[in-house]
């Protein structure tokens, strides 16, 4: 007997008896898509809650501060830096070089004075940060609505939750700020008479085209490398009698990515031989995904339960079958069948009923975890937050399909080989 | 038929991708950069906006800015108090040059009080825009005296102050004010500017008459109130009016 002509006796049986056929399926499917929406939920959930610790940058990211190393530099996340030590293109060089260091992205900033668009906030001090925005993924900053800067431009800038609170507005109502502009201004002191310094700004006006929840540097404003250097360009020929001082630090920082959060360790500690303070999340991660490794664990194994339950009732449903189909399976036999062909028939009966059931259950897996999606998203947007993303892994895809097919097969074992065993004789004879 | 299957995967690979990525947030289009324009604001304390209380947002050369100038440009106030015409060669005007301006307004009226020397003044004014306007490659724009006999804190010095005035603050603020030699001084001055203007073929923003005719009008008294010798926030904004006209007629030639 082929294969062909096995898939077809399969069918036909499975078709002759499409009631039990479909509950199998149902059973299946069921416990296929709860396996499926929990994965695709703790996937998600996952990424969320390590995105916030890491705010949107790489994991293995660590923050290296224009300053020396202070006293226990590498036994907390967040050490306290020493005196400020500047950072140059030698120094870029030489941590750029150091082993599992993926990537260095600098940061540069320049003091200025803000005029946001309401004549009812005063004008403020704060920081302008710049950098290679065409690199702005691999740093720790998540837009929150909007997007950051075009690489280059020099006018447009994305504004903090810091800047939202100036203005009166909050996460929830950030994309208020979009489309507006704020003028920016670099000061530069001169000297004037013998107790006076004049503060001149150089002014620029930007469009705010993003709000972004960022920890890269300690700035309200971000913008362009380019537009920061402009700014930096005046202030830095500021008055040296003015009593001003803008650091000499060519970078105001660094944003090293190490190969892995493994190698985060060993690379601060690199960094910290170089003589520069490094900070990263990278205890808080570690806790944080071993809770979250033992929650999927925790819910990966709720679904393969119900998986063993699904396939156990596909035991059953065959075991069923063996019995009813005694009859069928003597003809078979006389009529020349091997007990391979008779074993094929009911391991595809059982691979199909998977297979199926399988597909249905991941795709509604999928459909429970987007409508739990918009229920948690909405929630989320409630309080401010920004929403997940939910999508369908390949992995989960494949793997619930498959996977299921997979058990169903092995599931199906037992009673195929029943069937293949039985005589003949004894199947016609009981019949 | 090997290709037609290989397309056939293909798709359902890209389709399996399409269904597998997730939502992003919504962006809004970049905007090109314009090429960069400077423009400098040289002048006195009301061109630092000394006068308003917030003079970031109020004084007349940022509303200038703010109203002309295309979101791209780059602007520098170097509006200073009580700042004669030489001091400001020094401590404005050469750092301004080095900017390398495409537009420069000049509003150096502090001579009136402090040298009263008006041949002196034409010829430095002349010197100071000749400089400025870096063989034409800037476009000056010069604005003269606006009339200052209006101002409450001259007429609190006259005989007759109006009622609710302040004490006198001019001198020692128990002398008077004598109002028309304020006036011939200032009559003394406005064709001195306009000469240097003419000289230097700069245009030459009229405030004195404008301030003549919001007088008429009865607004005059309305851009000063609530200060003693310099235009408020309508005050300031007046001024802005009048020299928009000629910055953008600097900006149209400039492109």
């Amino acid at each position: 007997m082929s294969w062909r002509d096995a898939l077809l006796a399969a069918l036909r049986s499975l078709g002759r008896r499409a009631g039990r056929a479909a509950l199998t399926v149902l059973a299946v499917a069921l416990a296929a898509a709860l396996l499926s929406a929990l994965l695709i939920v703790s996937t998600a959930a996952r990424t969320r809650v390590l995105d916030q610790l890491a705010k949107g940058g790489p994991l293995a990211g660590i923050q290296v501060a224009a300053a020396a190393p202070g006293p226990q530099a590498l036994d907390a996340d967040t050490p306290r830096p020493g005196r400020p030590r500047d950072i140059d293109g030698d120094a870029v060089r030489r941590i750029r070089a150091l082993r599992s260091v993926r990537s260095v992205v600098t940061l540069e900033s320049n003091p200025i004075l803000a005029v946001a668009p309401s004549p009812s906030v005063q004008p403020f001090r704060d920081t302008l940060a710049g950098l290679d925005l065409r690199r702005v993924r691999t740093l720790p900053i998540t837009v929150i609505v909007g997007r950051t800067p075009a690489p280059g431009s020099l006018t447009e800038v994305s504004v903090t939750e810091g800047y939202l609170r100036r203005v009166g507005l909050s996460r929830t109502t950030a994309a208020k700020a979009i489309g507006t502009e704020v003028e920016i201004g670099a000061p530069r002191f001169f000297p004037s008479s013998a107790d006076r310094v004049d503060v001149r700004g150089r002014w620029t006006r930007a469009e705010i085209v993003g709000v972004v929840a960022q920890q890269a540097i300690d700035a309200q404003f971000l913008g362009s490398r380019e537009m920061v250097r402009a700014a930096r360009a005046w202030t830095s020929q500021s008055d040296p009698g003015s009593g001003f001082v803008l650091p000499s630090s060519r970078y105001a920082g660094l944003f090293v990515v190490a190969d892995g959060l493994d190698r985060v360790g060993s690379v601060r500690a690199s960094i910290t031989r170089l003589g520069y303070s490094t900070s990263s999340p990278e205890n808080l991660i570690e806790t944080v995904r071993r809770y979250l490794r033992v929650v999927e664990i925790v819910l990966a194994g709720i679904g393969l339960i119900a998986l063993a339950i699904a396939a156990l009732g596909i035991t059953n449903a065959l075991l069923a079958a063996v019995r009813e189909r005694r009859r069928e399976i003597g003809v078979l036999k006389a009529i020349g069948a091997r007990d391979r062909d008779v074993r094929r028939i009911f391991l595809i009966e059982a691979g199909v009923t998977g297979l199926v059931g399988g597909l249905l259950g991941t795709v509604a897996g999928y459909g429970i975890a987007r409508i739990l999606g918009a229920v948690v998203n909405q929630y989320l947007v409630d309080q401010g937050l920004p929403g997940v993303g939910i999508g369908l892994p390949a992995l989960v895809l494949f793997g619930g399909v498959l996977g299921s097919a997979v058990l169903a097969v092995l599931a199906g074992v037992t009673p195929a080989q029943r069937a293949a065993r039985l005589p003949a004789r004894q199947a016609m004879g009981d019949a | 038929m090997m290709r037609a299957r290989m397309v056939t995967v293909a798709t359902a690979l890209v389709l399996v991708g399409a269904a597998c990525s997730s939502a992003t947030n919504a962006t809004v289009a970049p905007t090109k950069p314009d090429p960069r324009l400077t423009y400098v604001a040289l002048g006195n304390g009301e061109t630092a906006g000394n006068s308003v209380k917030n003079r970031i947002r109020s004084a007349w050369p940022q509303i200038v800015y703010r109203e002309v100038f295309p979101r791209s440009a780059i602007f520098i106030n170097f509006g200073q108090n009580s700042v004669t015409i030489d001091d400001a060669a020094h401590s404005q005007l050469t750092p301004a040059i080095a900017l390398a301006p495409d537009v420069a307004t000049i509003e150096l009226t502090d001579d009136t009080f402090l040298t009263r020397d008006v041949t002196g003044y034409e010829a430095k004014l002349e010197r100071f825009i000749r400089r400025l306007q870096r063989g034409g490659r800037t476009q000056v724009i010069v604005g003269n005296i606006p009339p200052g006999d209006r101002e409450p804190g001259v007429l609190a010095c006259t005989p007759h102050p109006p009622a609710g005035s302040r004490p006198c603050q001019i001198g020692d603020g128990t002398g008077t004010f004598d109002i028309a030699k304020s006036n011939a001084i200032d009559a003394e001055f406005n064709p001195a500017i306009a000469e240097a203007t003419a000289a230097r073929h700069v245009p030459l923003v009229d405030l004195h008459a404008a301030f003549l005719r919001a007088r008429a009008a009865g607004q005059e008294d309305a851009f000063f109130a609530g200060n003693d010798f310099s235009p408020n926030e309508a005050g300031h904004a007046f001024i802005a009016r009048q020299f928009e006209p000629a910055v953008r007629a600097a900006l149209k030639s400039k492109r």
